[in-house]
């Protein structure tokens, strides 16, 4: 099972932490763009346990995934 | 100068501190582009520090929202710019050091010139424009850029443009390559903000500017740095390099005075009228215009004329609703507005006149006032 935590406008969407399956990152964002449509429109940064990734990476039990919108207020 | 030993002896008596990192402070010269929230606590905490040569840009007037957060101003200075309230606070709070204000919005025309100046920058802005406006500015001047946003009550914190033991160095594009669409990532004019927050989130970043110019220990070079004040959940993330040479962005200065921000960031859109808020009153009441208000349904202040009331998460299913022939698309701070005005284009199509109100009901609001 991988960790999930969500920031900003992304925890209003996704709810609070919660566990889900995914062998890699791309699987985890498919499934969860299937289940939250409005995440397409969305940009996000993901990070896998505090490394933020550019490429598909492999998840193992454990993991923990954060996914990042930008904030822009002052 | 003589430096004032007695002003800065706590400080100085501390371990891995000393004379020597209090001269370095003394001799730095620091931009604040942005004296709000977050700009507040970092030039108090900096003024206080004893940063020699403090410079703050901003062209906002101080307003009564601003005072639950801004906390270098008091309710006398409303209506004042925040450049000046500001000097005169600051100044008295340490008149040996010396403040510059610059009472103008950043812009392409005057970055390069105002940034030039200084050696350290801080982000302390409100908006997607000025965020990559500076983040390419510093990238192409290679000034140390501290950067600092917030959404309702979390945080994000991290040091660009300074390289690390290994040579390697990050910056704003590589976390977000490309900005968000308008309307996407609400700011605190549209979602609200914890007083506290930017407070907390600016004490961070002078801590950095402090750490940065003594080197009294790492910074968070190549990180962000999150926090969520209600649960205290804090983070600290590696930022990998993009490869930004591919991107649509400027490398020099010749190309950085060519950009247009609002463009780049989606505020001004191609078809679509921007409504000046002092127009607003007459060009709503031409014969077939209709006002839709596409902020939530609880979001206040309300109209005081007739409108029609369709969030923007609803108006694609709700847009057969509209039958006039212009449309005035209006939210709270003109971001959402925009969004919604490209969807109605998009789904109305050419026979429609679709604008949006420029700066939002708070602008409109404001200009009313004054």
């Amino acid at each position: 099972m991988i960790k999930i935590i969500s920031f900003g406008r992304l925890k209003e969407i996704l709810g609070s932490d919660f566990e889900f399956e995914a062998q890699n990152s791309d699987e985890l964002l498919t499934q969860l763009n299937e289940k939250f449509p409005i995440l397409k429109d969305l940009k996000l940064r993901i990070a896998v346990n505090q490394t933020i990734i550019s490429e598909n990476t492999e998840l193992k039990n454990n993991d923990v995934v954060a996914l990042m919108p930008p904030y822009s207020g002052g | 100068m003589m430096l004032n030993l007695k002003r800065y002896d706590r400080q100085i008596k501390l371990q891995g501190f000393g004379i020597e990192a209090q001269e370095k402070l003394a001799s730095a010269k620091v931009l604040v582009i942005g004296a709000g929230g977050l700009g507040c606590p970092v030039l108090q905490y900096l003024t206080a520090a004893g940063i020699g040569n403090i410079g703050i840009v901003d062209d906002d007037r101080v307003s009564f929202s601003n005072l639950h957060r801004q906390i270098l101003y008091t309710t006398n200075d409303i209506g004042k710019l925040k450049t000046e309230a500001a000097f005169e606070r600051l100044g008295s709070m340490n008149p040996e050091i010396q403040i510059n204000v610059i009472s103008e919005r950043i812009s392409i025309k005057n970055a390069i010139n105002i940034l030039s100046k200084y050696d350290l920058i801080l982000d302390c802005s409100d908006n997607f424009p000025t965020r990559y406006l500076l983040d390419d500015a510093c990238r192409i001047l290679k000034k140390p850029l501290i950067f600092g946003a917030i959404y309702q009550y979390e945080g994000q914190v991290a040091v660009f443009n300074v390289e690390d033991n290994k040579g390697f160095s990050t910056h704003y594009r590589d976390l977000f390559p490309q900005p968000p669409k308008p309307g996407e990532v609400l700011d605190c004019n549209d979602a609200g903000v914890l007083g506290v927050l930017p407070g907390i989130i600016g004490t961070l970043q002078a801590t950095e500017a402090i750490k940065l110019i003594t080197g009294i220990r790492e910074t968070l070079v190549n990180k962000l740095m999150t926090i969520n004040v209600l649960d205290y959940q804090t983070a600290i993330f590696e930022i990998p390099a993009e490869n930004l040479a591919d991107k649509n962005i400027p490398f020099l200065i010749t190309e950085f005075e060519n950009m247009n921000y609002e463009v780049h960031c989606g505020i001004k859109q191609i078809g679509i009228k921007n409504i000046p808020p002092a127009e607003f009153n007459s060009i709503s009441k031409l014969p077939e215009t209709i006002i839709i208000d596409v902020r939530e349904i609880d979001e206040y202040p309300k109209l005081e004329i007739p409108y029609l009331s369709i969030p923007l998460s609803q108006l694609r299913e709700n847009s057969t609703q509209i039958k006039h022939k212009n449309v005035i698309v209006v939210c709270q701070s003109g971001k959402r507005s925009i969004a919604g005005a490209q969807v109605l284009q998009e789904i109305l199509g050419s026979d429609y006149n679709i604008s949006h109100l420029e700066g939002g009901i708070k602008q409109l609001n404001k200009e009313n006032n004054e």
